[in-house]
């Protein structure tokens, strides 16, 4: 299979590393900031999930890192460096190049990836000859290597199929053997199984593990559903109103979160264990994007709020590691 | 309250609020939307179900195995292509228009997007009230409004909210107002299609405890149709599996999801992805999607992706039968005790 890749030397640096990014959004009600100032970083090969509700800013972070944010969205500041290059603020053009080689994207709506009226084999090939000095003949062969890859059987045949003609599972494979068409060192999934049947998403998600295992890619992957990302990911990044509530790994944030919200989406999700129980319902609901309060975004809906949190907490490292945005768990004050 | 209901309620007791008889709901799959009839889609096919008055029945499924076209029929929006939908022991079948309207009103349906099943252009004291106004009762304006303000507390939203328009809420609190206005008809049956789907995590929670404090203030029966098995395991007493337009596995909820007997639910609940590090258990990942319904395979319709098929679900149709008290299967090697 050639879709493996040579070793690559170990990594000193973070593969993607975020500081402060911000993207806003101008609507006819005022500046919505609908990711306000979060920093991480994604290590070579790690497997990192995003997880937040609507408005959590979690699918226009994918946006920003990669550049796609489309007026009325802006970046508002922050940088965003891949392999130690700044990439934020490059022209479009640089971007596309990086996002089709380096990034490697796929999107709940696997047809707004795919043009309707071209064959699936042309398609992928076209996206590895953009990146690739590679003949017609040549990218062709390798199209049918990645459909084979991503478990669409007779990929010899289904080349020749138009999109339309595939079902929501089988075109999600096919978006993303053009994501991995140029062997990325990072691929970005936002919300890529939440279009799927329960069964189909097990396929696509199984799909996810085996290729990170195989080329060796590293995963950020963005979803409501937590359990996603207890499949697929180490580590957790959980978001609400615009900002990084907690990061830590999965294991920290299922058997034991640190910030209220963590603790109230864990026990929000319904399942047969709970059966008879009532569900311990976080309260309230997320405040309007054009209204957030100042501080802590949270702060209104949790029941552990008190005056210090109209201030906003800074993320600050904890003891086992993880990070955490909450005065509950800031152990010492912050200089000012 | 008629002599009639009086007749049906001295033994509602034991006579289910819904049984089914081999309910089919077939749709004509024609050539372009004018064209020649070209095949049959079976959406329904021969579904018998009775459910007792308080029980909330769940019906799980994937997309397309007739889950929801199941709602849609039981509720009146479809008419049943073949089969018996008994209401209390009523036959529908035989009811005079009159009275089925009457039943249907009391077998409300909530939906999956609020705002789409809300009228955009009618206030909320209107959308809630409106069952009232359509059942000829003669209720002042003041009474509805009353009414109203009742039902709004009695889901969770504020009186003062009465004249407000849809779009002035959240998903979470327009999904109450879809539940206020099923409430405003004193239904004995709410059909919830995919009611929490939509909702956000947080928000859904507070919806499912919602429902299950009217079910047990007002005595309601649900039928519960999601396809998000966590939601349905965690609400219902018995859980109905469909596949291509039939009930494959029917068990009280705990002995489904702790023991599923027939290899496509074992299949399904594996897929769910659980929020859970300690046990990770082995998943089953089936091949393959299922197949469409205008062409369903010969004999068991999971035949094509079943790992324990033989020659014998090629060629015949298991029935539902009980593998044990209960808990049904319609597979020709169900797993037993």
């Amino acid at each position: 299979m050639t879709v493996s890749t040579p070793p690559r030397p170990v990594a000193e640096q973070p593969l993607l590393e975020i500081k402060d990014l911000r993207g806003y959004f101008r609507t006819d009600n005022g500046l919505v900031k609908a990711v306000d100032g979060i920093s991480f970083s994604i290590n070579p090969g790690a497997s990192v999930g995003i997880v937040g509700e609507s408005g959590s800013g979690k699918s226009v972070t994918a946006f920003a890192i990669t550049g796609l944010l489309e007026p009325p969205g802006y970046l508002a500041g922050g940088t965003v460096r891949l392999e130690g290059q700044e990439i934020s603020g490059l022209s479009d053009r640089a971007l596309q190049h990086i996002r089709g080689r380096d990034i490697g994207m796929v999107f709940q709506e696997p047809m707004a990836a795919l043009n309707p009226v071209v064959r699936v084999g042309q398609q992928i090939a076209e996206a590895i000859r953009a990146h690739q000095q590679m003949s017609r003949k040549e990218a062709m062969a390798k199209a049918v290597q990645l459909l084979r890859l991503v478990g669409i059987p007779a990929p010899e045949r289904r080349i020749r199929d138009y999109p339309n003609s595939m079902s929501g599972g089988m075109r999600q494979r096919v978006v993303i053997a053009m994501a991995i068409a140029n062997e990325p060192r990072l691929l970005i999934l936002d919300e890529p199984t939440t279009a799927l049947d329960v069964t189909v998403q097990a396929q696509i998600l199984a799909l996810v593990k085996e290729l990170r295992e195989r080329i060796g890619t590293a995963v950020l992957l963005i979803t409501h559903d937590l359990g996603v990302v207890v499949d697929v990911c180490d580590e957790v990044i959980v978001m609400y109103g615009g900002r990084i509530m907690e990061h830590a790994t999965v294991e920290q944030v299922v058997r034991s979160p640190k910030h209220p919200y963590s603790v109230g989406l864990l026990n929000s999700v319904p399942s047969g264990k709970l059966k008879g129980q009532r569900l311990k319902a976080i309260q309230g609901t997320v405040p309007s994007p054009h209204d957030m309060p100042p501080g802590c975004p949270f702060a209104s809906r949790c029941p552990e709020a008190f005056d210090r949190c109209l201030e906003m907490p800074p993320l600050q490292p904890q003891a086992d590691g993880r990070r955490v945005a909450c005065w509950l768990h800031v152990t010492e004050e912050a200089p000012r | 309250m008629t002599v009639q209901d009086l007749a049906v309620e001295s033994d509602s007791s034991t006579t289910p609020v819904l049984e089914l008889r081999n309910l089919q709901k077939y749709f004509p799959v024609r050539d372009g939307s004018l064209g020649p009839v070209k095949g049959t889609l079976k959406a329904v096919d021969g579904v018998t179900l009775s459910i007792p008055k308080g029980e909330t029945f769940g019906l799980v499924g994937e997309s397309g195995c007739g889950k929801s076209t199941l709602g849609r029929t039981i509720v009146g929006l479809e008419k049943p292509t073949g089969g018996q939908i008994l209401f209390r022991g009523e036959d529908l079948g035989t009811a005079s228009p009159s009275r089925l309207r009457s039943i249907y009103r009391e077998t409300p349906m909530v939906f999956q997007d609020p705002l789409a099943s809300l009228n955009p252009r009618m206030k909320v004291v209107d959308i809630v009230t409106e069952g009232l106004r359509v059942r000829g009762a003669r209720v002042s304006a003041r009474q509805r409004r009353a009414k109203a303000a009742h039902l709004l507390d009695v889901v969770g939203l504020r009186p003062e909210q009465l004249d407000r328009y849809p779009h002035e809420f959240s998903g979470g609190q327009r999904q109450r107002i879809g539940i206020a206005r099923a409430l405003a008809v004193d239904p004995s049956m709410i059909i919830a299609d995919e009611a929490v789907s939509a909702l956000d995590v947080s928000v859904q929670s507070q919806v499912l405890n919602l429902m299950s404090d009217l079910q047990r203030e007002f005595e309601l029966t649900y039928v519960f149709i999601a396809h998000d098995l966590g939601v349905v395991e965690y609400i219902s007493d018995r859980i109905g599996v469909m596949y291509l337009g039939r009930i494959v596995e029917l068990a009280p909820a705990t002995a489904l999801a702790a023991h599923p007997r027939m290899p496509y639910t074992q299949a399904l609940l594996s897929a769910i992805p659980e929020i859970e590090v300690d046990d990770r258990r082995e998943r089953i990942v089936l091949s393959g999607e299922p197949p469409s319904p205008i062409d369903p395979p010969s004999g068991c319709p999971f035949r094509l992706r079943c790992w324990k098929a033989q020659d014998i679900c090629r060629t015949d149709r298991p029935e539902l039968l009980e593998v044990k008290p209960l808990h049904s299967t319609a597979c020709h090697f169900p797993d037993r005790d």
